[in-house]
């Protein structure tokens, strides 16, 4: 016996024999650390077996483990398919994953200041390892969670889920909602680009409209830090975005999850008596175990959303990085993110305060206690006419204002700037930089002579005979070896019908310069006939629709111009897909 | 024994994200090599606008310089000679980088204006990365200044301290404004040297606009373009060049050149042009002026 009051190691292999003692030890370490499982239960887990032993050995870590407790010990096999679930809670789940394993990483090469942060991104693309691989899949995850967030709401409300007794459930689900969207938003402005800056300054343009106005003004300080963003909003938006929201998130991720436990998944609407809810009461024969079953199916559908991601990241997605930052420059058509468009579309209805900020936050209120208004005890198709109808309203109201809030809704720009951002826009590639280097081939391009030399002829000798600069001037036939300026020459003239509808007699040309070294210089130019404009500074037409010129003392209609030269290098590689 | 489904497809997706994200890591190297390019060439075209806008009026659009500022497109920057010049020990690189951004507060002393300070750390309106692309345009004239074959232009080359002839350039020395009175003026003779002096002085500031062409037409070319447009336009018909440009310089609105292109000249029918030169010159200075503006053909 051992000198201590309890036997000792070396007590056991006397006792047992060497090898009956070091595996009763390995057995007795792996049943702690899995909270219940010995070696055993493992072997026949793996295997597909039954469990050999009662109790069942494989419920002890749902009730010992903390992780495991999250969990339920079964499920009822007909939750286990693709419907009723669509797998859409599981999978925002491990896009938070992906996120919080990316966001990691990308944290080591990111200082959240104005002065450094365009500069971390570059770091990032051009100087380190798998950065763009990183911050492509932390982009599309967000985005991806985003959309499986709101499409997990919806399925849950279609399937009448949140009924009781999961009121409380979707109430915690809507404010994981509200926490996924400010997640998303908020990490928009950290790579400090045009298109950060300015998403954040509509976005939070909205807090500064509050009443009254001294609290709307407070609100806004307190979130850029400054009456505009500025290197105070970037550190308030850094840390929102890698701390306060993250542990809001998982605050009532827990909370949710545990819910689920609490409760069971609901079955599928036609499964339960109406005003019943067996899901915690399963059938023997019903149940599905989540130890193995569940588990190494969840397992699959990891390696199956990693590789689909990861095929998007490598082949088909990259996050976008438009130029550095620069409140001095709006860019032409500014706009929320895709999931705030809607919000974008409100706004463009009328009252700052009522639309932007009266109507969101009761439609928040609205959907947070949804489940104890809705009180029909049925949750099948067939009882439910009244309640699908509003929501697939509710969908179509979604798209609508989100096509709304989009720059093809209600915000005019003249065409001759439309013309020019969509050939040559500010960010991005377009068109016109698209062209291979070599068929920049240096002169005036006509949009009415396109590859015509004749045309091109009788245009020069008809501005040489009005004293324009020559220089500029002296219109070209598009070489044969240019097809793809030909085809940006004809699209250009094209857009006159579309774009320029409001532009009459109007004509545009393209005129190239070497400019440097491996640098070529393209001013679009466009010209035409001045409109006569109404009072309201509207275009005034005659009865038939046409458009009414301004006339000068003679008669003739008076011209009007407009231009903007872009500078195309030979490696900037915009033609060869580069993004 | 019977293998789950679930079991092969999740093994192949694991081996098939392992093959993946190799594949990946070996051509890492080189995407990150084609971004860098990529991402220079990119800033160089950013480099180009800035210039345009900011550089141009006083270094000329092709960088041959004028009467205000250096020429850069030039030998002398890329061969070493103004580094040592300088006694600067970096780089070109940041030789150019830093003239940009910190300016050169001394060189007030021998051209009419001092190069600003452009970088927003020295109260500039130009970011780092602005200046980094600005930079980048500028060291791509290296190719063309060098090329022996074909020389670029050089209208002005670096001046040192103390080069420059400094002369009383006495405007409106008479005391008598010239006014607007075109019907009944009369010019005394002319002096071109003068009148170039004028026109690239600080005071009437007209080579600002005019040098290269970038916000108003360019000073080359002047007479040309005048008597294309006494040929073409009926309101000119009766002008001879000397006319058309007194009465350009002291009555700016009377004939509007349209505008080309980016370059807008006049907005609802008023010249972008200075009004009040009638006030600030006398006879004497505008025929010098005009004597100038007749030898650009």
């Amino acid at each position: 016996m051992s000198v201590l009051p309890f036997p000792s190691f070396l007590d056991d292999i006397k006792e047992k024999g060497a090898r009956t003692a070091v595996s009763d030890l390995i057995d007795e370490t792996v049943t702690r650390v899995t909270a219940g499982l010995n070696v055993r239960d493992i072997r026949e887990l793996l295997r597909g077996e039954p469990p050999s032993r009662r109790p069942n050995p494989r419920l002890t870590p749902h009730a010992d483990a903390f992780w495991m407790h999250m969990r339920p010990s079964y499920y009822h096999a007909a939750v286990t398919g693709v419907y009723p679930t669509l797998r859409l809670g599981w999978l925002t789940t491990y896009f938070f994953a992906v996120e919080i394993i990316t966001g990691m990483f990308l944290m080591v090469f990111y200082t959240p200041s104005p002065l450094s942060a365009y500069d971390n991104m570059l770091n990032l693309l051009s100087n380190v390892p798998f950065g763009q691989f990183m911050r492509d899949l932390h982009r599309l995850g967000a985005e991806g969670m985003v959309m499986l967030v709101m499409l997990h709401m919806l399925r849950t409300y279609i399937t009448g889920s949140y009924k009781r007794p999961r009121q409380f459930t979707w109430a915690t689900g809507v404010i994981l909602l509200l926490t996924t969207l400010i997640l998303s938003f908020s990490g928009y402005l950290l790579p400090w680009d045009q298109l950060a800056f300015w998403a954040v300054t509509i976005g939070t343009s909205m807090a500064e409209a509050a009443p009254p106005e001294i609290v709307g003004k407070n609100v806004n300080l307190l979130l850029r830090g400054a009456p505009d963003i500025g290197a105070g909003g970037l550190l308030r938006f850094y840390l929102l975005h890698v701390f306060a929201l993250p542990l809001a998130t998982i605050i009532f991720l827990g909370v949710h999850y545990y819910k689920v436990v609490l409760h069971g998944h609901s079955l599928p609407p036609g499964e339960d008596e109406i005003g019943t809810d067996t899901a915690k009461r399963v059938p023997l024969e019903r149940r599905v175990y989540f130890l193995p079953d569940i588990l190494s199916n969840e397992l699959m559908w990891v390696g199956a959303a990693t590789f689909i991601l990861v095929v998007l990241v490598v082949w088909f997605y990259h996050a976008p990085l438009e130029s550095h930052a620069d409140p001095q420059v709006t860019p032409l058509h500014t706009t929320a993110p895709w999931y705030f468009l809607w919000l974008q579309g409100l706004l463009k209805l009328g009252d700052k305060v009522f639309f932007g900020l009266v109507i969101p936050t009761l439609l928040f209120l609205f959907l947070l206690v949804m489940p104890y208004i809705d009180v029909g005890k049925s949750r099948r198709y067939a009882h439910r006419r009244l309640g699908l109808s509003l929501s697939m309203l509710a969908v179509a109201g979604f798209v609508i204002l989100s096509w709304m809030g989009s720059p093809e809704y209600g915000v005019e720009t003249s065409g001759d700037q439309e013309i020019a951002q969509t050939l040559a826009p500010m960010e991005g590639v377009g068109p016109l930089r698209s062209i291979p280097f070599d068929e920049l081939i240096p002169g005036t391009y006509h949009t009415l002579a396109l590859d015509d030399a004749a045309a091109a002829a009788s245009l020069t000798a008809r501005f040489e005979a009005e004293g324009r600069n020559m220089e500029m001037f002296t219109i070209s036939a598009v070489p044969e070896d240019a097809p793809h300026l030909l085809s940006v020459l004809e699209s250009f003239d094209g857009m006159f019908d579309t774009l320029g509808r409001d532009l009459p007699n109007a004509w545009g040309v393209l005129y190239i310069q070497d400019w440097q070294t491996d640098l070529k210089r393209i001013e679009i130019y466009i010209e035409w006939d001045t409109p006569l404009l109404t009072q309201n500074g509207e275009i005034a037409r005659d009865a038939q629709g046409n458009i009414l010129l301004e006339l000068d003392e003679n008669g003739n209609p008076i011209r009007a111009s407009s231009g903007k030269a872009i500078y195309v290098h030979a490696r900037s590689n915009y033609f060869g897909g580069g993004h | 024994m019977k293998i789950e489904t679930r079991i092969v497809l999740g093994t192949a997706f694991f081996l098939g994200l392992l093959l993946i994200v190799g594949w990946v890591a070996l051509n890492e190297e080189g995407r990150m090599a084609e971004f860098t390019v990529q991402y220079e060439a990119r800033s160089l075209e950013r480099g180009a606008t800035i210039w345009e806008s900011n550089c141009s009026a006083c270094h000329g659009a092709f960088g041959q310089g004028s009467g205000r500022a250096p020429a850069l497109n030039n030998p002398r920057l890329f061969n070493g000679e103004r580094l040592q010049e300088m006694k600067w020990a970096g780089g070109l690189y940041a030789y150019v980088e830093n003239a940009i951004s910190a300016g050169r507060p001394a060189s007030v002393a021998y051209w009419p204006e001092a190069m600003p300070t452009w970088g927003q750390q020295y109260g500039g309106p130009l970011r780092t990365d602005q200046i980094r692309d600005v930079t980048r345009f500028v060291l791509n004239w290296e190719a063309s200044a060098l090329d022996e074959q074909n020389p670029p232009e050089v209208v002005q080359d670096f001046i040192l301290p103390g080069v420059r002839e400094e002369g009383d350039l006495q405007i409106m020395a008479s005391g008598q404004p010239v006014g607007t009175g075109l019907a009944t003026l009369e010019l005394p003779v002319g002096d071109p040297v003068r009148g170039e002096r004028l026109y690239n002085s600080n005071e009437l500031g007209c080579s600002s606009c005019h040098m290269g062409g970038v916000i108003a037409p360019p000073t080359e070319g002047t007479v040309t373009r005048a008597e294309q447009r006494i040929a073409t336009v009926a309101a000119l018909a009766n002008y001879t060049v000397e006319q058309y440009l007194i009465e350009s310089i002291l009555v700016p609105n009377a004939y509007l050149v349209p505008n080309e292109g980016s370059k807008v000249y006049a907005t609802g029918g008023i010249s972008i042009m200075q009004q009040n030169y009638s006030d600030r010159i006398d006879a004497q200075d505008l025929a010098d002026l005009v004597a100038y503006l007749l030898t650009q053909g």
